[in-house]
């Protein structure tokens, strides 16, 4: 996927759009938290986000999600290899024509989050 | 009825051609002995463009199960496999997995868990995987290898099960054994397989969803949890119709239990996988011999077939299961499950319990004819004998020379 690359430099420069909604279980002030919605920001919503363990595998909850983007939650450590199925998938879906190439999604491992 | 061709094709071979023919979106990979030569063949034939699926090697059993898990959850038809000490480096992801509900299938080639290391067969491997939410077809020859991957993905894929498949066949004896092989015209399989068009898990730019998503509180564990049992509980009606189309296709049909001369059998052995040729000829045997004895192999372990087994074993005079696993401390896993199938008939028979074959163990003739007696024995005074673990006198003495060789001394 090429996509040309953007300067970021205040706060400005972000989209006004949020594409991690408030309300989470993730404690008052989390800055974890706040660096993954500004994250967001950038990554837009044709996103899927593998976790691992960690503060943020309780963002989504059943049967509730903040992400305008998918998720999925893999276990301990191995978040990395669940991105990279995710991303072999979607390769192989794509060339066989079972997938459009529109609907292909950014594979992002969120990590960091006091487990990983 | 189509059929391409029939060739000599070892377990392993025929495992990887069920997921050639069934036209896989992805094999993620990593090698174990005695299963590597299934990823061998579909690297080659990757490489080579003769299969369109994609092949990636990955840095161990745990991310393997992973990837595989990952890219069903994303909406790929997947295959992948693994052994032994491989199947427990990834076992998290076995539970994992069946819980996403996404129907990949999964070859184990049973070998002997460590310690001490081996590398040849039993179950204790597999069945350690039989409470995580894979389904289990356990075959005993090459063909039935090929058609059970074939029929995994028919069943695991059906909307009312949605669980992904184990297929074992045994490491050495069958993986590494040649044996002939009818292959399925692809556009045959084509037409009985489909393409997996998943409505339930999947991962698209336009239809975001979150999946693996935790739970709080046990009312909402449970509820997902007894979906799984429930789902399970579909699939032997799931297996029957897969079976009956399947014979319509290719002419093989396949049960849940596979019985041998069973008709008029008063006394049954129970067995499973490739050495259930061992039990074949020796009911051949006895049948010789004018001896009323049949063999019930298992095939399907998970469902597991209750239904099936009351209605095969229910009325018979005496039943010996051999379990070719050891749960430490209980002894032959099957045994306790298939009592569990009886308790209720009326008809139960006595139900012996032996173990054998563990590591390979070879099943000799003479332990056979032990476990005869000890049926006729059962059968003529309702007396169970206690559970046997087999041994023969020939390999203990074997034993006694490799540990006087290390310097070592048992009491007799």
């Amino acid at each position: 996927m090429s996509r040309e690359l953007t300067a970021y430099k205040n706060l400005k420069d972000l989209a006004l759009k949020e594409f991690i909604l408030p309300g989470t279980t993730a404690c008052g002030g989390c800055g974890g938290l706040e660096a993954l919605r500004l994250a967001a920001k950038v990554l837009g919503d044709r996103v899927v986000y593998v976790n691992a363990a960690g503060c943020f595998t309780l963002l989504s909850v059943f049967p509730y999600t903040p992400f305008r983007g998918s998720w999925l939650y893999t276990t301990m450590g191995s978040a990395p290899a669940g991105a990279q199925g995710v991303r072999d998938a979607l390769d192989a879906l794509i060339a066989r024509g079972k997938v459009k190439p529109e609907d292909d999604v950014q594979v992002v491992v969120v990590a960091g989050d006091g487990a990983t | 009825m189509s059929e391409a061709a029939t060739t000599m094709l070892t377990g392993n071979a025929a495992a990887a051609w069920g997921a050639r023919l069934a036209d896989v979106d992805y094999v993620p990979a990593f090698p174990i002995t005695p299963q590597t030569e299934i990823i061998e063949t579909l690297a080659r034939w990757s490489a080579a463009g003769e299969m369109a699926g994609r092949f990636v090697s990955m840095d161990s059993e745990h991310s393997m199960l992973t990837a595989a898990g990952a890219a069903a959850a994303t909406g790929a038809r997947v295959f992948t496999a693994t052994s032994s000490q491989g199947l427990l480096y990834g076992f998290e992801l076995l539970y994992t997995v069946a819980g996403w509900r996404v129907p990949l299938v999964l070859v184990n080639v049973s070998r002997g868990l460590a310690s001490p290391i081996t590398l040849e067969p039993d179950h204790n491997d597999v069945l350690a995987a039989r409470d995580c939410g894979f389904l289990q077809i356990h075959a005993e020859t090459c063909q039935e290898v090929l058609d059970s991957v074939l029929m995994a993905y028919k069943i695991a894929e059906d909307p009312r099960v949605l669980l992904p498949v184990i297929v074992n066949l045994d490491g050495f004896s069958l993986s590494f054994t040649r044996e002939p092989v009818t292959l399925p015209e692809p556009s045959s399989v084509s037409g009985y397989l489909g393409t997996y068009n998943p409505r339930h898990a999947f991962i698209r730019g336009k239809r975001p969803m979150a999946q693996g998503v935790s739970v709080l509180g046990g009312s909402v564990y449970s509820y997902f949890r007894y979906q799984m049992q429930l789902a399970a509980e579909n699939a032997p009606k799931v297996h029957e119709e897969a079976a009956a189309e399947f014979e319509r296709l290719f002419g093989r049909r396949y049960g849940l239990v596979d019985d041998y001369r069973l008709d008029d059998a008063e006394l049954v052995l129970v067995m499973s996988n490739s050495f259930a040729t061992k039990g074949r000829a020796a009911v051949n045997r006895w049948r010789a011999r004018g001896l009323r004895v049949g063999l019930l192999r298992l095939r399907v372990l998970r469902p597991f077939p209750r239904d099936a087994i009351r209605l095969a074993l229910a009325g018979r005079k005496a039943v010996a299961v051999i379990d070719q696993n050891l749960s430490v401390g209980f002894g032959g896993i099957t045994v306790g499950e298939i009592a569990h199938a009886l308790y209720d008939d009326p008809h139960r028979p006595p139900l012996l319990s032996y173990v054998g074959g563990l590591g390979g163990k070879e099943i000799s003739e003479g332990e056979f004819e032990q476990i005869l007696d000890d049926l006729q024995f059962a059968a003529s005074t309702g007396v169970t004998p206690p559970p046997r673990l087999l041994y023969t006198e020939a390999e203990a003495g074997q034993m006694r020379t490799l540990l006087t060789i290390a310097g070592k001394e048992i009491d007799r």
